[in-house]
């Protein structure tokens, strides 16, 4: 069978167009994916990088006591590994807060959460009562919860570019951890992987967009390009780019750039996120008219 | 490739249930279930990094709100994490995407069960701050009308529909991660594209009466 014409490269209306193209503006917020990564477990390298010292070295303890699994796998059903830990914690630390005061003595994030320093041996056995009896709910509570007031859950903002940016924890409080727990932590706090830091470089570069600070997101993905030239994240950056370039009157270089990635890969998945930044809010999409139905036909 | 699509009965299980609707979830804490160690968190990282934004569009568009499309990306990553195992490669979007239209539809029910009501345009704004607040405001209004024309869709038109117009998916993918033939997914679509020109059509002669789009 041959495939049919996508009807916004045919028979679509202005106003389907309309309705159409909106949808490819619409997306997640920044950070949602590096956030879930955590709360999966699977982000060991990015939660190293963006775990707060204090979280971070909370965390060590806590897959120290072997919680590490518990705390990943609350919320994601899996993930053992030890870096798991961190980005589990800051994510729970979230969830928590969403959920109930008390329930915030989740695994590492106790210790931040309460702002004090109890002895390694207290704050694991702590961690590890209050991880049985809490987090395994943790998915379910949060279910129920999405009624909460959306700061409490969602605000990615509050939180992702200040943490991204605090500096590796020091390791000097995972001595107490068996080497075999200890070992993937420790280095992703003392070397964060270039996925994760390329990710925070990206995150920075969409918070300052979304805040408006097209040059600040520039800045950042310059930041990125020069680090990272061959990153793994290289489409993602260059939509940034577009998306920053566009935003701040920046057409021609926009186009350029976009362009360029269109003509080497035309059928990548971002490949559509930069026609529709460039091609179709020029075409379709007058500046202030964009759902003023055309005259009928 | 249709067989690592989850089926139906593992959504219509307690846990899942439990999870978008908020309800029966003690199961939900049996420790072994949650607790078994993702076996290949590589694969699962990289299925986050190159499907997380599809599986999130792809939410919204079969319906969930904007306020629960982060939660329920997390249960389809959730069921992925789980099942991993027995998703073949190169089939990792069509089980990501086939199981995203799941859990939408149970997330729908949850929401319908919930009913608060909730204003989710602010959430659902925060990625499109780019542009001016006019345009802003323009598009925020389109993207309201395409969720009331998908709203009048039934739920296996506009799924056929989202995945083919917007998400851009190849019509044999989407016939089998729904679980048709090819031929019944074309069906569809020539149907759901009907529906859509119908519903917008009515959409915007009412837009025209009232002398606006909204």
């Amino acid at each position: 069978m041959s495939e049919p014409r996508r009807l916004l490269d045919g028979e679509a209306s202005e106003f389907e167009r309309t309705l159409l193209g909106a949808a490819r503006e619409d997306g997640p917020s920044p950070g949602a994916r590096a956030r879930l990564a955590a709360s999966l477990g699977v982000a060991a390298g990015v939660a190293g990088v963006a775990a707060t010292a204090g979280t971070a070295s909370a965390a060590v303890k806590t897959a120290s006591a072997g919680a590490a699994a518990v705390a990943g796998g609350a919320v994601a059903g899996g993930a053992a590994s030890g870096g798991a830990a961190l980005g589990s914690a800051l994510v729970l630390k979230w969830l928590a807060i969403g959920i109930a005061g008390g329930a915030l003595a989740v695994g590492g994030a106790a210790a931040v959460g309460r702002g004090s320093s109890p002895s390694p041996a207290a704050s694991t056995d702590a961690s590890r009562a209050v991880v049985a009896h809490e987090a395994p709910r943790l998915v379910e509570a949060r279910g129920a919860s999405t009624g909460t007031p959306p700061s409490a859950v969602e605000a990615p903002e509050n939180i992702p570019p200040s943490a991204v940016e605090a500096p590796a924890p020091s390791s000097s409080t995972a001595p107490a951890a068996p080497p075999s727990a200890r070992a993937p932590v420790a280095s992703a706090a003392a070397e964060p992987s270039p996925l994760a830091e390329e990710t925070a470089l990206l995150d920075r570069a969409r918070a300052a967009l979304a805040a408006h600070d097209g040059p600040g997101a520039l800045a950042a993905l310059a930041e990125h390009d020069r680090r990272f030239a061959s990153g793994a994240l290289g489409p993602e950056a260059l939509v940034v780019r577009v998306e920053a370039l566009v935003a701040s009157g920046r057409r021609v270089e926009a186009e350029r750039a976009g362009e360029r990635f269109l003509a080497s890969h035309p059928s990548s998945p971002h490949a559509r996120r930069i026609r529709s930044l460039l091609g179709r809010q020029a075409e379709d999409a007058p500046a202030g008219g964009a759902v003023e139905p055309a005259p009928a036909p | 490739m249709r067989s690592s699509v989850p089926a139906l009965e593992d959504l219509a299980s307690p846990r899942l249930v439990a999870v978008a609707g908020g309800e029966a979830g003690e199961r939900e804490s049996s420790p072994d279930v949650p607790l078994a160690p993702v076996r290949d968190p590589a694969r699962l990282r990289a299925m986050l990094e190159a499907h997380y934004d599809l599986v999130w569009r792809s939410l919204r568009r079969f319906g969930v709100r904007a306020g629960d499309v982060d939660d329920a990306a997390q249960q389809v990553f959730l069921v992925a994490a789980r099942k991993l195992d027995a998703v073949e490669p190169g089939a990792e979007r069509s089980f990501l995407v086939g199981t995203a239209m799941r859990v939408a539809s149970d997330a729908r029910r949850a929401a319908s069960r919930r009913r608060e009501v909730q204003d989710d345009e602010p959430l659902r704004e925060r990625r499109d701050s780019s542009p001016g607040p006019e345009e802003l405001a323009d598009r925020r209004r389109a993207r309201a009308l395409l969720d009331e024309v998908l709203d009048a869709m039934p739920l296996d038109l506009r799924a056929v529909f989202v995945l083919f117009e917007l998400e851009e998916l190849p019509t044999a993918e989407i016939a089998a991660l729904v679980g048709v033939p090819v031929g019944t997914a074309a069906s569809r679509l020539r149907r759901a594209r009907e529906e859509f020109h119908r519903i917008a059509a009515r959409m915007r002669a009412r837009a025209g009466h009232a002398g606006g789009a909204s």
